[in-house]
Parts: structure tokens; sequence; C-alpha cells
């Protein structure tokens, strides 16, 4: 099967076929032995095999009996072997348990032939695999275009690790962030601070304007404002601020010790050394989805209710 | 303490006064008399109420519309908000907000010299030029989002929903904001003072002002010309600037006001010396008691007066002027509350009672826990006032466990009032936590007796003694490059820390010699973790007013030379 593809991919590629080439053959679940024999690893490819741009991919890794590996670490590097270079973005591995691995930001940046290179370290044993892949150029640019934003905004696809810390909200209450995010609801997740000047009071205006939007079910959504100044906002001036913003149920503040807040700003990227210097973010998730829209600039209402119409169709 | 409120109250208005002479001389044609049939006084009342909190002279809230489907009225956000007091406009999130005070509205904006603030801000304007508003372009601009060249204004700005007596109100505001310098300037000098009184010692006095005047002298006036060009050369690249574009920075004075006697008599004291010589603000300063009546002359007056050393601040969530580096004895108060209630997790049927002493430091304490207990929605406390005329000893302990049996006793005491403590863990009556303050221990901490330390912890407002090495290093470095001995830590590395902040702030000012600039730039200061000999971190904010946000909770290991434990983070939910 491996060679089958490579075989053909070359084809391909000799022939100058890059820009019209013909689909790539779907590769549902390669499967292949790691270099030095120690492990199988089967991939399992969301759609149509790897495509131009963000990628999520599912790999299951046995020992040489058959048995599942658990608690192996599994690193995933595109590389593009014609052009001698891999990409900036680093896969996101994360441990689903019975030996699967999903592995999310895969990301491509053009069409030609790639390989994944992944390494699998368990114990003593240290192993390595590359599977081939034709990428084909974007055909989906249409498309693209259509859910292109409005100027002065930058959307993207991203795949976070939550971490499992406890924050504070403004009613002095734990609130376990993971379990928030997972509560079934689509989330749309920001940063603000309680004496912010100019971008938190129209991001918090932005969340206050979608809830009258919405009206009586103004919770169907779950609006999640991080505090990026934690020494400051305290769960009684927090609770004040969202007063301001006619808040309710559905929307939470958070604050937390410095390092737990730290943990969730470097893992959401979005980490500034001074909260002078924060930009204005929005994360966007559907339920039970693996991947976020992160979108960069200050949003209208109505760019909030097509996230959330689309998380809604997800 | 009496207050003499009318005497502020001519101050304020002779202020209010000069400032409409100002601005009818700046007018050339002079002042209106009326502003939308309003007296001139009552527009700008109800202007700066417009501005600054977003309520309509109907005492409606303001309501504008932003990002084009966004709605936000007086309660969200502010003119002020984004302008700043000052109207010297902000840079955050990437967001340039241009300025909006009078001198800068109605004269053109081409190039990024004419943005006031720090280089970032400069930096980011690269729009293309418009000429001066008027009060009609004004006007378009604040209801349309249009500036005088047809321009459409951000999206990020709200296009207000106004009637035509509103708009004149808030145009008549602007035209004035900042309009002249603030007193204590003049072409040449900006002048500054100290406060300390007469129960400061003369080594105490010199601790906080030497390193102070140093700075003045060294670090600012005798660079003045340096500073100038650099400040040309840092903002338009090298050739950008020609020499005589520098700005003409002013000459620092730093004056010393000593006040005598009683707390009660300083605001007429205060008084007398600002009339004779006013100045821009107040640096530093001392006094070993409340630093009340200072804390009011200046909020009365509008005089920023930046990190006076003092255990006894005023602790107010609203006042304006004045910024401290913490809330004192107070915040020690606050931190035992939420330390006892979230952290250790008292039981809520566990009685706890505070014992303090009737002195300002004891009352202080006692507040401050009194009021976060409370806050936090905690069983009423009991308290113990001890009178300074009775003493503390076994028998006092034994009465007080007797009635108290079994309880946390939050006990705000010095060293010499822990006698005959000891005892306590070995009766029946065994309280079951005991709370300090180090504070009040002194700094060594030792008299806490052997027998209680299993169950006693103590409020620590300072780094750690492991964690201070970098920020001593910076100080007393410092201290030595300026030549000046250090015969008072505490106080001479306060004066140093605000240095510090003073360096970047007097030069962000560049020649806009605005108070209300000064404290907007103040409060934009980036948090600040290794020039502060006592504290961690300080951090800032419009509105915050107390810059170290901390406290730890220590406990005391056993025998003649304990060691300080760590128990909590340094700030407490």
């Amino acid at each position: 099967m491996k060679s089958l593809i490579t075989l053909l991919c070359l084809l391909l590629c000799s022939a100058g076929a890059y820009a019209r080439g013909p689909q790539a053959p779907a590769a549902p679940k390669p499967s292949q032995s790691t270099d030095k024999g120690g492990f199988v690893l089967e991939m399992t490819l969301n759609g149509d095999g790897l495509k131009n741009g963000v990628n999520v991919l599912d790999l299951s890794l046995r020992d040489r009996s058959g048995k599942p590996v658990e608690g192996a670490e599994i690193t995933v590097t595109p590389w593009m072997p014609v052009m001698g270079h891999g990409v900036w973005e680093k896969p996101v591995v994360t441990e689903r348990g019975g030996g699967n691995y999903q592995v999310g930001n895969v990301v491509i940046i053009m069409g030609g032939l790639w390989e994944l290179r992944i390494g699998v370290a368990k114990g003593k044993l240290q192993e390595r695999a590359s599977f081939p892949f034709y990428v084909a150029e974007k055909e989906e640019a249409k498309k693209e275009a259509v859910e292109k934003p409005r100027e002065g905004l930058q959307r993207q696809t991203a795949y976070y690790n939550v971490p499992n810390v406890t924050l504070l909200n403004q009613d002095g209450k734990k609130v376990n962030l993971r379990a928030l995010i997972d509560s079934g609801k689509p989330v749309i997740v920001n940063f603000i601070f309680s004496t912010c000047t100019t971008i938190c009071p129209v991001m918090s205006a932005s969340f206050s304007n979608l809830r009258g939007e919405l009206g009586a079910g103004a919770d169907r959504v779950q609006l999640i404002s991080i505090s990026i100044d934690p020494e400051n906002d305290r769960p009684e001036r927090m609770k004040q601020y969202l007063s301001r913003f006619n808040s309710g149920p559905g929307w939470e503040f958070l604050t937390g010790s410095r390092d737990d807040i730290g943990r969730v700003l470097k893992a959401f990227n979005a980490f500034v050394v001074d909260k002078m210097s924060h930009e204005p973010l929005y994360l966007f998730r559907a339920p039970n989805s693996e991947e976020w829209i992160r979108i960069k600039g200050l949003v209208r209402k109505s760019d909030l209710m097509n996230e959330l119409q689309r998380m809604e169709k997800k | 303490m009496t207050f003499a409120y009318g005497q502020v109250r001519r101050l304020v208005g002779g202020t209010m006064l000069s400032l409409l002479f100002f601005w009818g001389a700046a007018q050339a044609g002079g002042a209106p008399e009326t502003v939308a049939g309003l007296p001139a006084h009552e527009a700008l009342r109800l202007g700066e109420a417009m501005y600054r909190k977003g309520i309509l002279p109907s005492g409606g809230q303001m309501k504008g519309m932003v990002q084009g489907d966004i709605e936000m009225d007086g309660t969200m956000s502010t003119c002020a908000n984004c302008h700043m007091r000052s109207g010297m406009g902000s840079m955050e999130g990437g967001v340039l907000t241009p300025p909006t005070s009078g001198s800068k509205l109605y004269a053109p904006l081409t190039r990024q010299q004419d943005i006031p603030g720090p280089m970032m801000n400069r930096s980011m304007f690269n729009s293309p030029p418009r000429p001066a508003y008027t009060d009609a372009s004004l006007a378009n601009a604040l209801l349309y989002g249009v500036d005088p060249t047809g321009r459409r204004l951000r999206e990020t700005m709200p296009r207000y929903l106004l009637t035509e007596d509103e708009t004149k109100i808030l145009v008549f505001y602007l035209k004035q904001l900042s309009g002249s310098y603030s007193p204590g300037v003049d072409a040449a000098q900006i002048r500054f003072a100290s406060i300390v009184t007469d129960r400061v010692s003369a080594e105490e006095k010199s601790a906080m002002l030497l390193p102070l005047q140093a700075f003045l002298k060294e670090e600012w006036n005798e660079r003045l010309l340096v500073l100038g060009s650099q400040w040309n050369a840092r903002w338009y690249g090298s050739g950008g600037g020609k020499p005589g574009d520098a700005p003409a920075l002013r000459k620092a004075v730093l004056d010393v006001w000593e006040l005598k006697g009683p707390a009660s008599t300083w605001d007429k004291q205060l008084e007398t010396l600002y009339r004779k010589q006013p100045v821009f603000a107040l640096l530093g300063g001392t006094t070993p008691g409340p630093w009340g009546p200072v804390h009011r002359f200046c909020e009365e007056n509008r005089i920023p007066a930046i990190f006076p050393s003092t255990e006894l601040p005023t602790v107010s969530e609203t006042d304006w002027y004045t910024i401290y580096f913490s809330k004192g004895v107070y915040q020690e108060g606050e931190t035992a509350a939420k330390y006892l209630s979230r952290v250790f997790e008292l039981p809520q049927d566990k009685r706890v009672v505070q014992v303090f002493r009737d002195n300002e430091r004891g009352r202080a304490l006692a507040r401050g826990f009194a009021d976060t207990w409370k806050q936090l929605g905690k069983a009423p406390l009991s308290e113990r006032l001890v009178p300074a005329a009775e003493k503390i000893g076994a028998e006092f302990w034994d009465r007080l466990s007797a009635a108290h049996p079994n309880a946390a006793l939050v006990l705000w005491l010095a060293p010499e009032d822990l006698s005959g403590l000891g005892q306590l863990a070995a009766g029946a009556n065994r309280p079951s936590t005991l709370f300090f303050s180090s504070t009040l221990l002194g700094a060594a901490l030792g008299p806490l007796p052997d027998a209680v330390r299993d169950f006693s912890f103590i409020t620590y407002p300072n780094r750690l003694p492991e964690e201070d090495q970098y920020a001593r290093s910076l100080f007393t470095n410092w201290m030595k490059i300026k030549k000046i001995p250090i015969t008072n830590a505490e106080i001479s590395s306060k004066s140093y820390f605000f240095t510090r902040l003073l360096s970047r702030t007097l030069l962000d000012m560049g020649t806009d010699y605005h108070r209300d600039f000064f404290l907007d730039l103040l409060d934009s200061a980036p948090d600040q973790t290794n020039s502060s000999l006592q504290y961690p971190r300080l951090s800032f904010g419009p509105g915050q007013r107390y810059a170290s946000k901390g406290c730890y909770v220590v406990t005391l290991t056993k025998g003649e030379k304990p060691k300080l434990v760590r128990q909590s983070d340094w700030v407490i939910y």
C-alpha cells in the first residue's frame, strides 16, 4: 500500500502535475511498522487524506504482538522531502487511551509530496516511521473565499490542549476550565481585565450585545472571559465589571493564580509579557469538537452571530 | 480632626476660574457666556460627567454604536476609558486612541510628533494628516464618525446618539480639556514637593529624600538636553528630527514640606504651603501616623501624590489622586481573613476573635480583617479591644480562652503584649488557630513562643528573605553609584523604586505637563517585579491605587533561629 502511494506520487510529481493533479487517492488507514520493527502504527485521517491546511489524524499504536501501547511519547513532523523543509506549526499529540493518540494541528502549507515523520518513544525503544502523502493544491480556495473574514480580522483554525486548571469565577466559586469548556454548549473565550482601557470594553460590549440578541436563550452559548490581570481582578471586582455589561448565567469571568492563568494563556497561544500589550482575541469551539476558530481583531455582533450559527450547525 | 472645607472649596474654585479665564483668553473672542443655555461652569461640570462617567446632562446613559452593530452605553465604557482623563489618548491591544484634549483636537495632526505619550503610541500613528477640528467638524466626528477631511474614523470609536445641546456641552468640555498646564509648571521648571512631619527622624528624612534628589539632579536636570535630543531621535529615526525640534523639557525642583504639630492642623499648613508655592505633584513623603489628612488635601485639590511611605494609607475604592504601595497594615488584615476563609477553610461555625490595641495600627488591621470577613459572608466576629492602660499577661490569656474556648484568635499585638502567650498551648481551651501580623511582631518574628508556633500563622507583606537578592543588588548598586549611604533600606528602597517609574513617566510626558496625564501614564506602567526591594510585584491600571496586590502567609519553625515557611501564594483570592 505504502509503496503504491509513493509510486503514484512520484509519477505525478515527475509528470509536473502539481497544479491540477488528479484527486489524491484516499488513504483511509495506512499502516506500517516502525524502522526497527518494535511497533505497528495505523493512521486514520478524517476526510480525503492529508489536505492543504490544518489536519487532524488519529494514530493507533500496537506492539509486535498486536497489543495496544499506552503512554508512548509520540512526535509528528510534517516534512516536504523534495523541498527539504517542514512547517513552523507543531502538531499537538493527545493520548486517548487504548493505544490511541490524536494528532491535531498538522498544518500543511502547500500542495505536493509530503511525509509525516513519526517518532515513537516508549521505555528504551525509540523508533521511527514515515507516512508519505500527496497533497493536492488547494481546490477549496473558492469555498474559503466565502468564509474569508471581514477586513481587519484574522480568522484561523487552531487546536489547543486546554490545561486542567481550576480557576475562580465572579462569585468566588471554583471552576474547572476544561469541564466548563466541555459543558456541551458552543463556547466563546476572550481575554480581558477589568481596568483595561480600550479593547476590553468593546469586547465585553460585543458579548453583551450577543446576549441581548439571543434574549431569553442567551445561556445557550457559554461565554468565558479570562483575566489577564489576575492580581487585581478579584471576584468582587469581576462581578461588578460584569454587571456593567448586563451579564447573567452563561457568562463566566475567571481569575486565578498567576501560574494557572499563565498556563491557560500559553495553552491558547495568548500569553503576553505585560497586560498592556495584549491583543483582541476571540476563540470559538463547537460542542464536542476538537477544532477551535481563532479570530484576532475586534469583531462585530454579526461576526459573533455567524460564528455561533456555524458552531450550532456542527 | 476637622477639615476646612470652605477653604478647600475656595482653592478649587480658584483653579476653575483661572481655567475659564485661560480658555477665554485662548479664544481671543472671549468665552461665551452660555453653552446650550447654561452658564459656562455648569456646562463644564456636565461635560465632565459625560466624558468621565458617560452620564448625559439629563441623567441618562450616553449611548453609542461601535463596530457598526454593537450598542454601547455609559456604564460599559466612557470617553475617558480610552482617551484617558487627560484626553492624551492611549495605546492598547494594538489600537491607538488619538488625543482628544482641546489643544490637540483644535490643532492639525500631521506627524507622529503630534501624538502625546510613550514612543509606542507615536509609532502607531500612520494615518494621513488631518487639519484642526472646528466645533462643527468635532460634532460630526462624535455623531457620525467622520474627521475634518471626510474620512471615516475607526469603528472602535463610538458613533454617539446625542442631541444638539448635549453635543455642544461635550464639545465645550473637550475644547478646554488639558488646555493649560497644571499648576507648578512654568516655562523653565516643574515643581514637586515631598512631605515629612516632625515625627520623622532626621535619618529617615534623608533616607527618603537623598535618592529622590539624586535622581532629579543627576538623571533628569543634568541630562535635560541629552534627554530632549534622545526623545527626538528615538521617535523620528536618525535624521528625522532637527535639533531645534527637541521638546523644552522642564527642570525639576523639589521642595520639602515639613508638617508640624497635630494632624488636625495639617490641612491649614498644606494650604499655606501650596498657596505660597504651588507644586505639580507630591513625590514620596513619609510619616509614622495616618496619611489621611494629606490624602484628603490632594483629593480636594486634584494634586497627584505618588508613593508616600506609610503603613496607614486611606483605603478607598474611588479616590483618584494618591497612588500607594499598598493598603498598609489594612491589607494584612484582609489577607488573614481571606486565608482563614478560603485557603484554611475554617468551619463556618468556628468562633473567631480579634484582639487588638486601641491604636491606629491595631484598628487598621482589625478593620481590614472585619471588612473582608463580612464581605466573605462569614459569621459575625467577636472583638476584644484592649485599652492602652490594660496589661496583657497570663491572666488575660486565661480569661480570653475561657470565654472563647478552642476559638481561632486573630492577635494584632506587638511583642510586648505577648507575655504568657505560651501557656495557651497547654490549656484545655487551647485555641485552634492563631494569627499575627509580621509588621507588629517586628522583623525578627522572634517573640512567638515555641509552644504556639505549630498553630500560628503570620501575615508577611514583603518578599521572603530568600527572594530579594536580585532586587537588593539593583538597589544597593544604584545607591553606590549615587554615593548615598544606606541608613534605612526600607525607606530608601521605596524612593529608589519610584525614581525608576518617574524616569520613564517624566520622559513620556514630554511637554504635556498635565497632572491627569502624569497619572494616566503611571496607570499604564508595566508590572514591576525587580525594582522594589520590598514587594515581589507592583502593578498598575487606571484607578488601581494600591500597587502591591499581595501578602504572604507564613509559619515559623521552632528553635532560636526560626525559619519562615511560606504557606500561601502572594495573592490570596
